[in-house]
C-alpha cells in the first residue's frame, strides 16, 4: 500500500450509468466491499473501481451520507452530536420516495455499509408500519398470489390485525 | 422503470428479515403475511412471530421451551403428508402471533381475581382468606386479615390458593404482608418463617369452576391442582409491611392459579399459647394475557391445550377492558359480601373480644353502620 499518508488520496468509482466519481480514500473505505477489495489488492488503488450495481444518483447520495457521518465522528461524542446525527438521518430518509429507498438499500447492501443499511432498513420498516396489505404489496412491487378464499380465510383468522390501518395515500 | 421483483428474493432472506424484524407491532407482521403466500412462508419458516414476541417481551425466552416443546400446546390436526417440522413452524407461528397480540404492555399489581381456599382458617368468615385481597389491614375499624388455626407445633405450614385474572399470565413478583394484631398486647406480627409460591392449573376441568358468591370451601384444595412451577423459598421478615418477593426469572403461569405456602410459624398468641400465621394482603405482579386465551385441561395428567377465543375479542373492543372490570367487580362483590357478613357479626365479635380481654379497635362504631 502506498506510504503516502496524504489525506487527499482519491479513488475513482464508476457507476452503472458510466459516471465517474472521485472520492477521498477515507470515504471509500466506509464501503466495506471496497475496503476488502483494497486489502486484498493493495496495488489496485490507481484503478477505477466499477460498480455495476449502483446508479450515480444512489452513489452520490451514499457519498454524501458517508461524508457527513465521517465528519460527525471526527468530532467529540456528545448527546448534541447524537441529536444532530439523528436529525441528519431523518432528513436523509424523509425526502426520498419509496423507489429510491429501495435502490439505496440495494446499493448499501452491495457496498456493504452497515450503518447506512441498518438505518435504511428501519426507515423501510417505518414506512410499512400500519399500512394496508395493498400498500405493502405496491411498495414492494408484488403480486397477490392468494386465491380469494385463501385470503379471506387468513383475514378472518386475524381480524384484529386488519383494523385501524392508515388509509392509503399513494 | 419496471417494478422490483420480489423484494425478499432480491435482497435475500437475511436482509429481508432485518427489515421485517424492525416491525414491532404484531399486526404489521400479520399483514405482511397476507402480501403473498411466499412472504407468509418466509415469515413462518423464519419464526418471525416468535422473534417479535421475544423482542416485545424478553422474559418469554425462558418459557419458549414450555410453549413449544412440553406438549402444553396441543398439536393441530396433523395432515398426513405434511412435514412434521413445517407443521411445527406453522403451529408456532399461530401461537406466537396470538401471544404477541395478547401481550399486555403494562405490568399490573392486581393479578389476583379471587381467593379460593386456605388450608385452615380460624374464625371463619371474619378471618377468611378473602380479607387478603384487601390491601388495608382494617376497614371501617374492622380488622381485615386471614388467620390460620392455632398449632402448638411451629413447623406446621399453611397454604393459600388464589385464582388469577387471566388463565395465562406472566408472573414476575409476589407481595405478601403479614398481619400485625394491633388489638393485642405487644402488637404481635403473625408472619411465617418463609414463603414459597406455586403456579399451576386445575387438575380436571370441573375443578376450575369456583362456586360463585357462596361460601367457598376453606379446606385444603391442594390436590385439585397441578403445580407446574415451584418458586424457591423466600425468608419472610417479621415486619408489618408489604414484603416483595421477586422471582429469579419470570414465569409463565398457564392455568391461572397460585398457591402461597407459608412455612414455619414464629408468633405465639399469648391468649392460648398456640402458633398462628396471619396474612393481611397478597399481591401478584405480572402481565396477564388478555382474556381471549383459555386453557383446556385435556386429561388428568394436566396436559392442556392453549386456546384462542376470537369471540371474546369483540367484547374486548366494544367495552374497553372487561377483564379488569370483571376482576375488580368480582373483588368488590366479595368485599361487599364480607363486609355485610361482618356488619352483622361485628357487634357480637366486639362483645366477645371484650369478654376475652382483647381490645377491639374502633370501639366507637355505630349500630347502624352499614357498609356500602
Amino acid at each position: 500500500m502506498s506510504m503516502a499518508a496524504v489525506e487527499t488520496k482519491k479513488i475513482t468509482l464508476r457507476t452503472a450509468d458510466n459516471h465517474e466519481f472521485e472520492v477521498e480514500e477515507a470515504i471509500a473505505m466506509e464501503f466495506s466491499t471496497i475496503k476488502t477489495f483494497f486489502d486484498e489488492n493493495p496495488d489496485a488503488s490507481e484503478d477505477t473501481i466499477p460498480l455495476p450495481n449502483v446508479t450515480s444518483k444512489c452513489l452520490s447520495a451514499i457519498i454524501e451520507y458517508c461524508k457527513s457521518h465521517l465528519a460527525f465522528r471526527a468530532r467529540e461524542t456528545s448527546s448534541s452530536i447524537d441529536e444532530q446525527v439523528r436529525t441528519y438521518d431523518e432528513e436523509f430518509v424523509k425526502a426520498r420516495d419509496n423507489e429510491s429507498l429501495k435502490e439505496l438499500i440495494l446499493a448499501a447492501n452491495y457496498l456493504n455499509i452497515k450503518a447506512l443499511l441498518d438505518m435504511l432498513n428501519q426507515a423501510v420498516a417505518d414506512r410499512i408500519k400500519n399500512k394496508s396489505v395493498e400498500y405493502v404489496r405496491r411498495f414492494f412491487g408484488l403480486e397477490n398470489d392468494y386465491t380469494p378464499e385463501e385470503e379471506a380465510a387468513i383475514r378472518a383468522e386475524n381480524e384484529w390485525a386488519f383494523e385501524g390501518v392508515d388509509p392509503d395515500d399513494d | 422503470m419496471d417494478n422490483c421483483c420480489d423484494f425478499i428474493k432480491l435482497l435475500g432472506p437475511d436482509m429481508s428479515m432485518k427489515i421485517l424484524l424492525h416491525l414491532d407491532n404484531p399486526a404489521d407482521l400479520i399483514r405482511v403475511c397476507l402480501v403473498s403466500s411466499s412472504w407468509r412462508q418466509f415469515v413462518i419458516s423464519n419464526g418471525l412471530c416468535k422473534q417479535l414476541c421475544l423482542k416485545l417481551l424478553p422474559e418469554i425466552s425462558s418459557v419458549t421451551h414450555t410453549i413449544e416443546v412440553n406438549n402444553l400446546i396441543d398439536p393441530v390436526k396433523l395432515r398426513q403428508h405434511d412435514h412434521l417440522e413445517l407443521e411445527c413452524l406453522r403451529r408456532n407461528h399461530r401461537v406466537y402471533a396470538f401471544l404477541a397480540r395478547g401481550l399486555n404492555p403494562l405490568t399490573r399489581k392486581d393479578c389476583i381475581s379471587e381467593a379460593i381456599s386456605a388450608s385452615s382458617t380460624d374464625n371463619y368468615p371474619e378471618e377468611s382468606i378473602h380479607n387478603t385481597l384487601e390491601p388495608l389491614d382494617r376497614i371501617e375499624h374492622i380488622a381485615s386479615y386471614w388467620s390460620s388455626e392455632g398449632q402448638s407445633d411451629p413447623a406446621i405450614p399453611e397454604t393459600l390458593i388464589y385464582k388469577l385474572v387471566a388463565k395465562v399470565c406472566l408472573v414476575t413478583e409476589f407481595h405478601v404482608q403479614p398481619f400485625q394484631a394491633y388489638f393485642q398486647y405487644g402488637f404481635p406480627i403473625y408472619s411465617s418463617k418463609a414463603v414459597r409460591f406455586r403456579l399451576g392449573h386445575p387438575r380436571l376441568p370441573e375443578a376450575s369452576d369456583t362456586k360463585d358468591g357462596s361460601m367457598p370451601s376453606h379446606r385444603l384444595a391442594d390436590d385439585k391442582f397441578i403445580w407446574t412451577y415451584i418458586s424457591p423459598e423466600f425468608p419472610m421478615a417479621q415486619e408489618n409491611c408489604l414484603q416483595k418477593f421477586k422471582l429469579p426469572e419470570n414465569v409463565l403461569c398457564i392455568g391461572g392459579f397460585l398457591q402461597v405456602e407459608l412455612l414455619g410459624r414464629v408468633q405465639k398468641q399469648e391468649m392460648d399459647g398456640l402458633y398462628y400465621i396471619c396474612i393481611s394482603h397478597v399481591q401478584v405482579v405480572g402481565r396477564p394475557f388478555l382474556p381471549r386465551f383459555d386453557i383446556d385441561i385435556l386429561d388428568a395428567t394436566g396436559r392442556c391445550a392453549l386456546k384462542y377465543l376470537p369471540e371474546t375479542e369483540n367484547c374486548m373492543l366494544s367495552s374497553g377492558s372487561p377483564n379488569w372490570e370483571n376482576a375488580a367487580s368480582s373483588r368488590f362483590r366479595t368485599l361487599t359480601a364480607r363486609l355485610i357478613q361482618r356488619g352483622t357479626r361485628g357487634w357480637e365479635q366486639m362483645i366477645l373480644n371484650t369478654l376475652l380481654g382483647t381490645v377491639a379497635a374502633g370501639a366507637n362504631e355505630t349500630d347502624d353502620e352499614r357498609p356500602t
